[in-house]
């Protein structure tokens, strides 16, 4: 058998030196990046349709008051907290290092419906209350709607 | 004392679990890293099982992408990374396999002869011998003859006993000597 151990050893020793050529290693790559790319592309869309599902239940839930009992006024200050904010549509969303601001402020409902926000109510000369996260160029990104108060 | 040998594996198996974590977070770096440990050894495995260069850079190429798609996969508990890819590199070539039973090869593609060096001729034909064993001959020489994997690793990949792997070793070994010798090359 000594003879076949020696060719297996040059066989293993003459295949040790080979590998797969460079073009797989490229199309392996490009997989990575592309698979990479759909997960970022998927988490995004996910986040932000979360988002826009709570603050859609959210706005139910504020144009139904009658139906709600009343509630002490700290719990309502907690939930406006936790109420999350909604990026104004076709506007970028800032940068992950971007640093923002959030300013409150009154507003016309007129004003978010012109900025393509869906708002549930008829009365257009009714103010919102809402704080707005405002980048570093200065343009608004996202809302957070607090209440709306209507003149009628 | 722990062998030098067993020591090595346990520093391999640490390496490529930290790399795993890295490459499962997004780590590009640390994939690549994992590919060009690894890719060698699939590729050769495949080699040695199909005889062509072109259909082993296909299956290391289909593994890899496989693990991109399956970043979890990997249990260190049961053996190193290097043993789980050549598994699913196994698992391609049996599909490739039952694929290629179906067609009947053009005569240009079983002629299509391998680029390889013709320098040592015991060498090349024993490739053509280690060619023409059974599947479950081929894989424990390829295993355990060629990758230098020991008798449990080769068990593991194969799934199967370790006193199985040494049987079939055995049994490969004698095939081959026969088939050298009958083609003029005494063993």
């Amino acid at each position: 058998m000594s003879r076949l151990d020696d060719a297996m050893g040059r066989l293993a020793a003459e295949q040790a030196e080979s590998g797969a050529p460079f073009a797989i290693e490229q199309a392996v790559l490009a997989e990575f990046d592309r698979v990479r790319r759909r997960k970022r592309a998927r988490s995004w869309v996910a986040g932000a349709a979360a988002v826009a599902a709570s603050v859609t239940v959210l706005w139910i839930a504020e144009n139904r008051p009658a139906q709600k009992p009343a509630t002490p006024p700290t719990v309502e200050a907690q939930a406006e907290v936790e109420q999350p904010f909604v990026p104004i549509p076709y506007v970028l969303p800032p940068g992950p290092y971007e640093r923002v601001e959030v300013v409150r402020m009154r507003m016309p409902v007129a004003q978010l419906i012109a900025a393509g926000f869906r708002m549930q109510t008829a009365d257009l000369g009714a103010q919102a209350e809402a704080d707005v996260i405002v980048g570093q160029d200065g343009r608004a990104r996202a809302v957070r709607l607090i209440s709306i108060s209507s003149l009628n | 004392m722990v062998p030098q040998a067993e020591r090595g594996q346990v520093r391999n198996t640490l390496q490529d679990r930290d790399l795993l974590l890295r490459f499962r977070a997004g780590d590009r770096d640390a994939f690549t890293a994992i590919y060009r440990t690894h890719q060698a050894g699939v590729f050769r495995f495949a080699r040695s099982m199909t005889g062509d260069q072109m259909k082993a850079a296909e299956v290391t190429q289909d593994v890899f992408v496989w693990l991109i798609h399956h970043p979890g996969e990997f249990d260190p508990e049961r053996g190193g990374l290097s043993g789980l890819l050549i598994g699913v590199a196994r698992k391609f070539l049996k599909r490739r396999y039952s694929q290629e039973q179906r067609w009947v090869p053009l005569e240009d593609d079983v002629a299509a002869p391998d680029a390889r060096s013709e320098s040592d001729p015991d060498a090349e034909r024993l490739r053509q011998a280690i060619a023409a064993l059974p599947v479950r001959y081929r894989e424990v020489v390829a295993l355990c003859s060629l990758e230098g994997k020991s008798y449990e690793d080769a068990a593991a990949i194969v799934d199967c006993a370790v006193g199985t792997v040494r049987s079939r070793l055995h049994r490969a070994r004698a095939l081959l000597a026969r088939k050298l010798m009958g083609r003029g090359c005494p063993v």
